[in-house]
């Protein structure tokens, strides 16, 4: 009876929003599953329950209470549980991310030992003074950890939980399950400073400035196009994102289409594809700093962006400023895939799916999933790395190539092994 | 009833006057003696109001037992006045005015499009009305800050998605967002979920609840906000009438000051103990179920020819359609 009939010309302002709430189609089937008797148990429960409850209630604000307390007691060993596992996978993580750091520097055309990383760690930390371990590597073999290997698996690790970290972050922030790093518009403006810089020499400036200068270029014109009357909606900002990135994807091919060359091709190519090849310390600097600080900031938020999951009207109603946290965590996000672009070129399929394969497992709670992702996309940038260098030694694939190769499989097993309803 | 022209009737509403005075006897919030059942009686504030027939005694009655065992301090009238809201230079909302009592459920009812969804999602100060005033127990709602005012309202949206794996638990954990983390969330938590009949729940995965589980969810997540007042826009949408029923049944029950958008007459001339009418942006018709839902202004703002009996069992109104 709601939609009663109403005789033509009674009708009132056209196009008047009744709903500000996107109305959904999909309860044909949910009003089955009502109808199937799966739900009767919870029926038969409403009146009782719902009295002894309110005095729950208040015993949870208020403090002792002798009703229920069994429950509590239950409840809180559950609890425990839950933090139990979560710590659980942290540490886990954690010790996987160290073992792969270790293995993966010792992996490659010269010979090093797990012990042999460790004692050249060591003794550049100045661990040696302190009498612990003084047989000293030779200067050869110091180096090949210290200079070569170390800093290249350092920034993998880095670059790997920045993008795991932001892609997390996006796919919420725009309710898109396909958001990645790259959304706004980032690594095509990359690339497009890259190429400046690698064909026609452009720029006193090294590639790392140059790219993160593209990046932000591009961010700023998404985020200007996207901006309506200060907000930045979801599936315009996706769009703009899009218009943004085709552009500089054009100004990058016309410029290679033109100048490149043999070899500078090649390079560009391997940049595009995303490359980890002769990152340095300060690589190693830059973007672990960035995963440290801005990491911390957006874990911090955690809550906040918890309550975008049923959409920015039920965060607003949940108190949060949906406008300001969309624009800060945006900017945020776009700063740290900016460092992560910067030092190792676009490598695609990491911040997409990373993310994804942890909230499968752990639950989509960002307290959890953030580190975990962070954990995770380090151990598997370091591993697809260190076959992106040694799998065709003495060439390199574009580790971007490993990625999409390694993870789309992983994502597919998980995908189909999610289980429903724990 | 004789349907006078809303402004008439608002003129005459003690809310002409402007409702912010925190010190108003309006608003005996956290006043000594208020977590007391018997010593607020709502009527004793709204004297000269539509309301104060004899229907209310009932409705008192209920909330006092609420009383007995909800929280303390969530005993707050609801004042709405004058708000308006347009989107690109029409207006939805226009000039409305409405109060709702302390504890009591109220009704929005109205045509498509006749801006209830608007005036909800004002009052709760999801959209910024251009004007007008909405203060609960006395106190300026929509100059608050947002987290501050997300403690006191809560809001049960028609149906929402979500495409992340969320456990039930989590869901209405979201519930403390505006409040600080403490231990005693999860307790909470699972509280709110026994209240609607969905304790054995809390592990599930959200996508495998029916439409009716999930809303009940939602409640349980407004509950765990621990609101003084809950904003309700057609949570019965898309349910059967069991769900229709059970989940109106437990708003009422929770005696906390409700106000709901309703699509179905019927459902809200049995659960309402106050029922607005909008229309076109206006209140049309606000009083008691009985003395609004009747066959003038039925077909003045619906457009349908109706009568109304008395439904034997419960004494309410029950609307009978002619298209």
């Amino acid at each position: 009876m709601s939609a009663a009939p109403r005789p033509p010309g009674t009708d009132q302002r056209p196009a008047t929003p009744d709903r500000g709430f996107p109305p959904g189609n999909g309860n044909l089937a949910d009003r089955a599953h009502d109808s199937d008797g799966s739900a009767a148990s919870p029926r038969d429960t409403v009146s009782p329950a719902s009295s002894v409850s309110s005095t729950t209630i208040q015993a949870g604000s208020g403090g002792a209470s002798g009703r229920g307390s069994g429950g509590v007691s239950r409840r809180g060993s559950s609890a425990v549980t839950k933090v139990t596992s979560t710590a659980a996978w942290i540490v886990g993580m954690t010790a996987l991310l160290i073992v792969s750091i270790t293995l993966a520097v010792t992996i490659g055309s010269a010979e090093i030992g797990a012990l042999d990383v460790w004692r050249s760690i060591g003794a550049h930390i100045g661990l040696d003074r302190l009498g612990l371990d003084s047989s000293p590597l030779s200067t050869l073999r110091d180096g090949i950890v210290w200079e070569l290997r170390l800093p290249r698996v350092l920034t993998a690790a880095g670059v790997g939980a920045a993008l795991a970290i932001c892609g997390a972050v996006m796919q919420t922030l725009t309710r898109n399950p396909l958001a990645e790093p790259y959304l706004l518009g980032l690594s095509s403006g990359a690339s497009v400073g890259a190429v400046l810089v690698l064909v026609l020499g452009v720029g006193w400036f090294g590639l790392p400035v140059a790219a993160f200068g593209g990046a932000l270029l591009a961010l700023t014109a998404t985020l200007a196009l996207a901006n309506r009357r200060g907000e930045l909606p979801p599936t315009r900002t996706v769009l703009a994102g899009l218009a943004v990135s085709y552009l500089c994807s054009a100004a990058t091919s016309f410029i290679i289409f033109w100048s490149a060359t043999g070899d500078s091709y090649r390079g560009i190519l391997s940049w595009l594809l995303g490359s980890l090849g002769g990152a340095a310390w300060n690589d190693v600097a830059v973007v672990v700093l960035a995963v440290a600080i801005i990491g911390a900031a957006l874990l911090s938020r955690s809550r906040t962006l918890d309550a975008f999951a049923f959409g920015d009207g039920t965060a607003s109603a949940l108190g949060i400023d949906v406008n300001r946290t969309r624009w800060t965590l945006l900017i945020l996000v776009a700063l740290l895939t900016g460092a992560a672009v910067a030092v190792s070129g676009a490598i695609g399929f990491v911040g997409l799916m990373v993310p994804h394969g942890v909230r499968l497992v752990v639950g989509a709670s960002h307290r959890r999933v953030l580190p975990l992702a962070a954990l995770a996309g380090a151990s598997f940038m370091i591993w697809a790395d260190t076959l992106a260098r040694t799998l065709f030694d003495p060439r390199e694939l574009p580790v971007g190539v490993v990625t999409a190769f390694l993870g789309a499989p992983v994502f597919a097993v998980l995908l189909r092994r999610r289980r429903v309803g724990q | 009833m004789t349907p006078n022209g809303p402004r008439d009737r608002l003129s005459a509403h003690p809310l002409a006057m402007p409702p912010l005075a925190t010190s108003s006897p309006d608003a005996p919030r956290r006043s000594p003696g208020h977590d007391e059942p018997g010593a607020t009686d709502p009527r004793a504030a709204h004297d000269g109001r539509r309301l104060s027939d004899g229907k209310h005694a009932d409705a008192a009655e209920r909330t006092g037992s609420a009383g007995r065992t909800g929280s303390a301090g969530r005993r707050d009238s609801l004042d709405v006045f004058d708000v308006s809201w347009s989107v690109d230079g029409t207006l939805i909302v226009d000039g409305v005015s409405l109060s709702a009592k302390a504890g009591t459920l109220t009704g929005l009812l109205g045509p498509n499009g006749s801006g209830k969804s608007s005036l909800l999602r004002s009052i709760a100060g999801m959209t910024r009305p251009e004007r007008g005033v909405v203060s609960l127990g006395g106190e300026d709602l929509l100059g608050m800050r947002r987290r501050e005012r997300a403690r006191r309202v809560a809001v049960v949206e028609q149906e929402t998605h979500t495409d992340v794996p969320l456990r039930v638990l989590d869901v209405v954990l979201l519930g403390r967002t505006p409040h600080k983390a403490t231990e005693h969330d999860d307790e909470l938590a699972r509280s709110a979920l026994d209240t609607v009949g969905m304790q054995r729940f809390a592990d599930r995965d959200w996508h495998t609840l029916s439409g009716g589980e999930r809303q009940r969810v939602h409640l349980a997540r407004a509950l765990a906000q621990e609101p003084e007042l809950l904003l309700l826009d057609e949570p019965t949408n898309h349910l059967d009438v069991h769900f229709q029923l059970s989940l109106l049944g437990n708003v009422r029950e929770l005696g906390v000051t409700s106000l709901a958008a309703l699509h179905d007459l019927n459902l809200a001339a049995s659960y309402c103990d106050h029922v607005v009418v909008l229309d076109r942006g206006r209140v049309a018709a606000a009083g008691a179920p009985e003395d609004v839902l009747v066959p003038e202004v039925i077909r003045r703002v619906f457009a349908v020819d109706c009568d109304v009996h008395t439904n034997p069992r419960t004494g309410r109104p029950v609307l009978m359609f002619f298209p």
